[in-house]
């Protein structure tokens, strides 16, 4: 299963993005994209997590 | 008959158990081999002879389930016991005290296990290096184990209980007996090759050789080789295995080995509500924020405004021409009263106005001059009429009343009877006339006044 999005780097960006927000430096046409950018990667991580199905396979042995 | 020395029996006994008592060897726990012999079970303790070719001990195991002891050991097993020696004085006996037995064939396992665990772990299989971080959401993952045993069920119900998201495949393995440990390396390569999050390979709870499967090389090559993290769960009890050394983490069961590859979804999504709310948060202060610097601008410009300017231009202008206003209204008013004053004075100073002045005065200096003569008349007057009653009082012809009168002897005032006789000649003068008379008596009656 190779999914280019991880939850982990998400949550890391996440960090990024509030901290960013956070300082005062921080242009406001660039925090309204930081903020887009931070509400779509929570919406991101959700349906990660929901995507997976609620399986048990047993393989055939082999 | 020489005298001997009769020992009780007690003191030999005593002296026996505590000779022993003292060999630190024999009381303290040392471990012995040998075949079971004679064993019964009484209650909760269980009473046997060990026995070789070379002779027997009597033992016991008091409480043998506290010590891990099950009950299935039989006559005629060769056994591994760990015990130490205690004397019954009174019986003349001595026991052999058991805390642990096991059978020899396991022994000869621990053996092996200590000798395969020693190799592998000098070609640094074991070492921290070599050992992956299990991914922090596991999706997708990997069974290795028994598909009709506890373990599937133990792993799969803890992670659900978690994480409802997470897709399991389940290798079916042998994990006992003959046959296991090959059975465990290919489902573990298999499952490997199958890009999962990770991998569990673990059984249940049994025996040392029940669970001898993963202990063999083979199986902890596998593991080493895997690329995917593996978590070894193997067991119920605080054994270690090789395969807990050589995985890159080990789960005391199959259920500490759910939850570690189980997120705790709700926790999760909470965190994530939590960080959007946050993110709004301070996206909303920023605005804020920018805002008030806006509206800080907006007065300060306004307030420059050329408009403006001009509005407290306007103003300043407005003092100034009060001001001025004022200050000539006061001007005019100051000398509009000199002006009146100066009239009034000099009406005042006019000839006609001096002579009444004048006359004014005039009549004020002659009332008073006429006052003052009127007063000092009044006043000599009075003191005239004052004298004058005075000098009335004093007049001797006051007194020429109501019986008094001036008596005279030879024209001298006679004030003493001393100085008149019978027969004298006395005149009496009152008010209107002069009466002659002739001394007839004279007392002596002096009046005092008391």
């Amino acid at each position: 299963m190779d999914n280019k999005f991880s939850i982990e780097d998400a949550f890391e960006r996440l960090k990024e993005i509030n901290e960013k927000l956070e300082d005062p430096s921080v242009k406001l046409q660039d925090s309204l994209q930081l903020y887009s950018e931070g509400v779509k990667l929570v919406s991101d991580c959700k349906k990660e997590l929901e995507s997976v199905e609620k399986e048990i396979k047993i393989l055939n042995e082999v | 008959m020489s005298l001997k020395t009769y020992e009780n029996i007690k003191s030999i006994n005593m002296r026996i158990k505590s000779t022993l008592g003292a060999d630190l060897e024999l009381s303290r726990s040392f471990y012995i081999k040998g075949e079971l012999s004679n064993m019964s079970y009484s209650g909760k303790n269980i009473f046997f002879t060990l026995k070789d070719e070379t002779g027997e001990i009597p033992c016991a195991v008091w409480n043998y389930a506290s010590f891990g002891i099950k009950r299935d050991f039989k006559n005629g097993q060769a056994v591994l016991v760990r015990g130490s020696i205690d004397v019954w004085p009174n019986k003349g006996a001595y026991k052999l005290i058991a805390t642990g037995i096991s059978l020899d064939g396991e022994g000869k396992l621990a053996e092996e296990f200590e000798r395969l665990k020693a190799k592998l772990e000098a070609e640094g299989l074991f070492d921290e290096i070599h050992k992956k971080p299990l991914p922090a959401f596991p999706k997708t993952v990997g069974i290795v184990t028994s598909k009709d045993g506890e373990a599937i069920n133990d792993i799969v119900n803890m992670a659900y209980s978690k994480n409802p998201y997470i897709k399991f495949i389940v290798y079916p393995a042998k994990v006992q007996g003959i046959g296991a440990p090959e059975s465990i390396v290919q489902g573990i390569k298999l499952l490997d090759d199958m890009n999962l999050d990770v991998i569990i390979v673990g059984r249940g709870g049994g025996s040392m050789e029940d669970r001898w499967a993963f202990n063999e090389e083979i199986v902890v090559r596998a593991i080493f080789a895997a690329t995917t993290p593996i978590i070894s769960a193997v067991g119920h009890e605080q054994n270690f295995h090789l395969s807990d050394f050589v995985a890159d983490v080990r789960a005391k069961t199959p259920t500490a080995a759910g939850d570690m590859i189980a997120i705790n979804y709700e926790e999760i999504v909470s965190q994530l509500y939590d960080t959007k709310q946050r993110l709004y948060r301070q996206l909303s202060n920023k605005i804020d924020n920018i805002r008030l610097q806006v509206e800080g601008f907006k007065a300060r410009i306004e307030g420059a405004s050329p408009q403006r300017r001009l509005e407290n231009q306007y103003k300043q202008l407005e003092l100034h021409y009060s001001n001025i206003k004022n200050a000539i209204i006061t001007k005019y008013n100051r000398y509009n009263s000199y002006l009146d004053n100066s009239q009034i004075r000099i009406r005042a100073a006019s000839p006609d106005k001096i002579l009444e002045k004048r006359t004014k005065e005039f009549q004020v200096l002659r009332d008073n001059l006429t006052r003052r003569i009127t007063d000092k008349y009044n006043l000599s007057f009075q003191e005239y009429k004052l004298l004058l009653s005075k000098l009335h009082a004093l007049s001797p012809t006051a007194k020429l009343t109501h019986g008094f009168g001036y008596i005279s002897h030879n024209d001298n005032a006679l004030d003493s009877v001393k100085d008149v006789v019978k027969g004298d000649m006395v005149k009496l003068r009152i008010s209107d006339g002069i009466i002659d008379a002739v001394v007839d008596n004279v007392t002596e009656d002096k009046i005092t006044d008391n």
